[in-house]
């Protein structure tokens, strides 16, 4: 204590000290308040406990009662659904099996698309998620393949489908991180590696007519490619070119591959572009990607592109 | 009390056990009661104070509030605000206590009255502080607490409570210079 402190101290006390000396509290009346005291707390111990019981079978009584009045209720609807779930599940899986070998145009390849969908949307790792849509794509290419095989033309609905699915890999691999990525990348460049071989044989035994819309796909697997290539070199940049095709209303950017969101089509069920930054006039303006900011170089997002020609790189 | 002693009987007061009740009561009430007449300078109002305090530590418990520690100092701080509250009650005493000890003084040369009417004369000059002011020197210089467990019971920095006290000195020695016969 410092001596101000301490001056203040004795100061105070002198100022005080007329009221230092107070009566004893008498015994008598201590003991009366202590008395009432305990008392009062015994009667609010007993009050709380009292509640604290009512409030229990209250609640008691009330589960009890929403019990009673519900049950019912409840045993009769899940005995509705039980019975439903069970009749849809035993009828439909074989439908379901029956479709997958279904083709676009016939009566059970909405169910396939189905089936596809909810198969995707359960799936919750990003990885299972890109190999399902890898699946996909390889049976999008074998539709198409049976389609010109026998004949028919490409749907319009199969190619948005397809186009789809590309876009869904890419943006899969784009919220990976960089590992992951480049693995993802990896996998979805040889796929569409494949794939563009396998339309380019189609090409050349398909009539004229048919050819714009099977060239037009071979296109985006070699954007495809493009992208990939990007990916592997500037991950940072492949991100900010993702999240950009995201908000590009011509991208098909959404993983659900039956959101139907891809490019629209002319009359003739040619996929038609609606970004005009990338409409290079030809009518398939979606060959090229859009340059990342900050990554113009020569290599980044430059694939064999453009000239409605692919040449295969080999699979590495 | 230490803190760690009140922690555990007020974990144990807060069941309503009997037995760590009374010992709180025990422990406290004699100081409460004291505080409280040295403020108020009336026995049963001192008593009603000290009632109430307890009453009121029961209705914290009953609600489950109430101190978890340093049960001293709220305990105190019940009891000043009920006596701050009993002060606003009254009619604020503008020269407090004048008219009694001017009444007749020199008919009463007894000590023992004379003591008594400085006692009174301290008391009025101990309303006219701020409740704060008043709280912090009867704590210290009564009450013999020190500065921190003060600061706990205002729920100041001890550097505040110091402040104030010294405030609080200051203000009372100039109310205290009002009367002639009082000796500062």
């Amino acid at each position: 204590m410092s001596r101000v402190d301490d001056e203040l101290d004795r100061y105070g006390k002198h100022l005080l000290a007329p009221l230092r000396e107070t009566p004893p509290l008498d015994a008598q009346i201590s003991t009366q308040e202590k008395a009432r005291f305990l008392s009062q707390a015994e009667k609010l111990h007993k009050d709380l406990t009292t509640a604290s019981k009512a409030a229990h079978t209250r609640q008691s009584r009330n589960i009890f009662d929403v019990f009673k009045r519900k049950q019912g209720i409840y045993f009769i609807k899940a005995m509705a659904i039980t019975i439903v779930v069970l009749g849809i599940l035993l009828g439909s899986s074989f439908t379901v099996y029956a479709a997958q070998s279904s083709l676009p145009g016939e009566t059970l390849y909405a169910v396939k698309s189905l089936s596809e969908d909810v198969r995707l949307s359960l799936t919750t790792s990003s990885q299972d998620k890109l190999n399902l849509i890898l699946d996909y794509t390889n049976r999008r290419a074998d539709e198409i393949n049976q389609l010109a095989a026998s004949g028919k033309s490409l749907p319009d609905q199969t190619s948005k489908r397809y186009q789809s699915e590309l876009e869904s890999a890419l943006q899969l691999a784009a919220n990976m991180n960089d590992e992951q990525m480049q693995h993802a990348l990896g996998q979805i460049k040889r796929q569409a590696e494949r794939q563009g071989m396998t339309l380019e044989e189609l090409i050349t035994g398909l009539p004229a007519q048919a050819e714009p819309a099977v060239i037009h796909l071979q296109q985006r697997l070699q954007e495809q490619v493009s992208l990939s290539n990007l990916g592997e070199k500037d991950p940072q940049g492949f991100r900010l070119e993702m999240r950009a095709r995201q908000h590009r209303p011509s991208s098909t950017s959404k993983i659900t591959p039956a959101s139907g969101n891809a490019n629209p089509t002319d009359a003739s069920g040619m996929p038609q572009p609606t970004d005009k930054q990338n409409d290079n006039g030809n009518g398939y303006g979606n060959q090229k990607p859009t340059q990342a900011p900050g990554h113009g170089g020569p290599d980044s997002g430059q694939g064999n592109q453009g000239n409605g020609k692919h040449t295969p790189e080999p699979t590495p | 009390m230490r803190n760690s002693q009140d922690q555990a009987i007020l974990d144990r007061a807060r069941k309503f056990e009997a037995e760590a009740l009374e010992e709180i009561f025990d422990t406290f009430s004699p100081g409460i009661y004291r505080y409280a007449f040295r403020l108020l300078g009336d026995t049963e109002l001192a008593r009603d104070c000290m009632a109430e305090t307890f009453s009121r530590f029961l209705g914290a418990l009953k609600h489950d509030s109430g101190p978890n520690d340093y049960l001293q100092a709220y305990l105190y701080r019940i009891a000043h605000n009920w006596i701050t509250d009993y002060y606003r009650s009254k009619v604020p005493p503008s020269l407090p206590l004048d008219m009694q000890i001017r009444a007749n003084p020199s008919d009463e040369p007894d000590q023992k009255v004379a003591d008594e009417i400085e006692n009174q004369q301290l008391r009025a000059a101990l309303t006219l502080l701020t409740p704060e002011q008043r709280q912090v020197i009867v704590l210290k210089y009564l009450e013999d607490w020190e500065n921190d467990a003060i600061a706990r019971a205002v729920e100041k920095p001890i550097g505040a409570v110091k402040a104030l006290q010294h405030r609080a000195l200051g203000a009372l020695r100039r109310i205290l210079t009002r009367y002639e016969d009082f000796n500062l």
